[in-house]
């Protein structure tokens, strides 16, 4: 058994850093938080370090030009990263701006579980670039032990809480059904059809169980061929029917997942680890 | 025992990768500043999940998806009812308005939830401060579509695909 990405090429590792603040970037440029700022502010809850803040600097934050600052300054800072050396000198104040628009966005809504990977990934992309050891390449590796160990946390808790009793209800077609009824960003709601279509129902109940224990054992890919084979896919699957079913993208999850399990590194192809 | 239970299976896998060679060896090679950013960040997740930390040590939260059993005679889910000005009675999609939100996420129809479903505030106060901010944010990107009034309602449809009923949770006449 080898170890994926144990000795990735920096270009490789370029490619995952560029990765982790890329989405953060396209993010940033692209989603207007700045419009949150018309929400009252009574309904403004801010998780973590945010909250210890005195009131009057927490309506300052979630004001529209301070929104736009922060917007602004987070996207230059993750431009500089895509590069070692932005990485190495902006790469942690680049995370801290990125926490805040996180927190700021978190305060209005609940917490966003698809985000915070990505969160984490570009801290250790941070770390990675400051302290670099010539010739080692370490960030891969971490970005996807992090990743997969949110999987393992997510299905632990399903099979020790939910037990059998929850893989055999028919609770995956009530919340299938109940998702794709909201009227949300995307309106694909597959889910629908799943009170009429009994064969879909029973692909749902079928594929709950084998896609948590894919989960349970995710961080395995990384030392296991024949499991990676396995678990990347249902993992990747997942994602995509959940997306379908119920109109959920964990789209930032399933970008890392296709850098760091489908795109090859070619110093690893070279050594036949991929 | 359920908590014994999850403890043991994440114990198991993360045993299991850190016991193999290559990740020994490859923890031997990595500088040590950096294994001590991972290892916090690893503690971190697990520490702020096993706690069910909701947001106060934030990014570690309580990682639960999915993980009690459900199941229901109806259907609830909310829907943002608009009418404008001119009379045009239409569904708002409220993760348009606010991407941050709602961008493949649940993020504000749970807010939503939480103040609609709110047993204490009979009145729902936030739920009408909540539309009335999702009006504005509305009315800005659609200066042409002045917005009469905005509501809130609780769409009910029975497992069984018949037919559905709403009900009216919040609603606020705009000036």
């Amino acid at each position: 058994m080898t170890l994926l990405h144990e000795q990735p090429s920096e270009r490789y590792a370029s490619l995952v850093r560029g990765t982790a603040f890329g989405t953060w970037l396209v993010k940033l440029a692209f989603e207007p938080v700045q419009r949150l700022a018309v929400l009252p502010d009574e309904l403004f809850a801010p998780p973590g370090p945010l909250a210890w803040l005195p009131a009057a600097t927490q309506h300052a934050l979630i004001g529209e030009t301070s929104l736009c600052a922060l917007r602004i300054l987070g996207a230059l800072a993750c431009l500089a990263c895509l590069f070692e050396r932005g990485a190495r000198t902006l790469g942690l104040p680049a995370f801290l701006l990125i926490y805040m628009h996180e927190s700021v966005v978190r305060g209005y809504g609940h917490t966003n579980h698809a985000e915070i990977p990505a969160l984490l990934a570009v801290l250790i992309c941070a770390a990675g670039a400051t302290f670099r050891v010539p010739g080692k390449y370490p960030e891969p590796l971490a970005v996807a032990l992090v990743l997969l160990l949110t999987y393992t946390l997510t299905a632990a808790h399903r099979i020790a809480y939910g037990g059998l009793q929850l893989f055999l209800s028919d609770s995956i077609v009530y919340w299938s059904v109940h998702r794709a009824h909201f009227v949300d960003s995307w309106q694909l709601g597959l889910g629908e059809h799943a009170l009429s279509w009994p064969w879909f129902a029973r692909l749902l109940q079928v594929s709950f169980p084998v896609v948590t224990l894919c989960e349970l054992v995710a961080p395995l890919a990384l030392i296991s061929r024949r499991l990676r084979l396995v678990i990347v896919p249902g993992i990747l699957g997942f994602h995509v029917g959940v997306l379908v079913i119920m109109n959920i993208l964990f789209w930032q999850n399933a970008i890392l997942l296709v850098v760091l399990f489908l795109v090859p590194d070619p110093v690893a192809l070279r050594k036949g680890n991929v | 025992l359920r908590l014994v239970l999850e403890v043991i299976l994440i114990a198991c896998v993360l045993g299991v990768f850190a016991l193999r060679a290559s990740v020994r060896a490859w923890l031997a090679a990595t500088s040590r500043p950096f294994l001590v950013v991972c290892a916090i960040l690893l503690a971190g997740l697990v520490a702020g999940h096993l706690s069910r930390n909701r947001g106060k040590a934030f990014p570690f939260v309580y990682w639960y998806m999915y993980t009690q059993p459900e199941t229901a005679e109806v259907i609830e889910h909310l829907h943002i009812t608009a009418i404008t000005t001119r009379g045009e009675r239409f569904e708002l999609n409220g993760a348009h308005v606010f991407p941050s939100l709602g961008l493949g996420t649940f993020r504000l129809y749970s807010r939503l939830l939480g103040v609609a479903y709110d047993p204490l505030v009979a009145d729902k106060p936030d739920a009408r401060a909540l539309l009335r901010g999702i009006a504005l944010g509305y009315e800005r990107l659609h200066p042409e579509r002045r917005l009469g009034s905005i509501a809130l309602e609780m769409v009910t449809t029975p497992y069984t695909k018949a037919r559905y009923e709403r009900r009216v949770i919040a609603a606020v006449e705009l000036p």
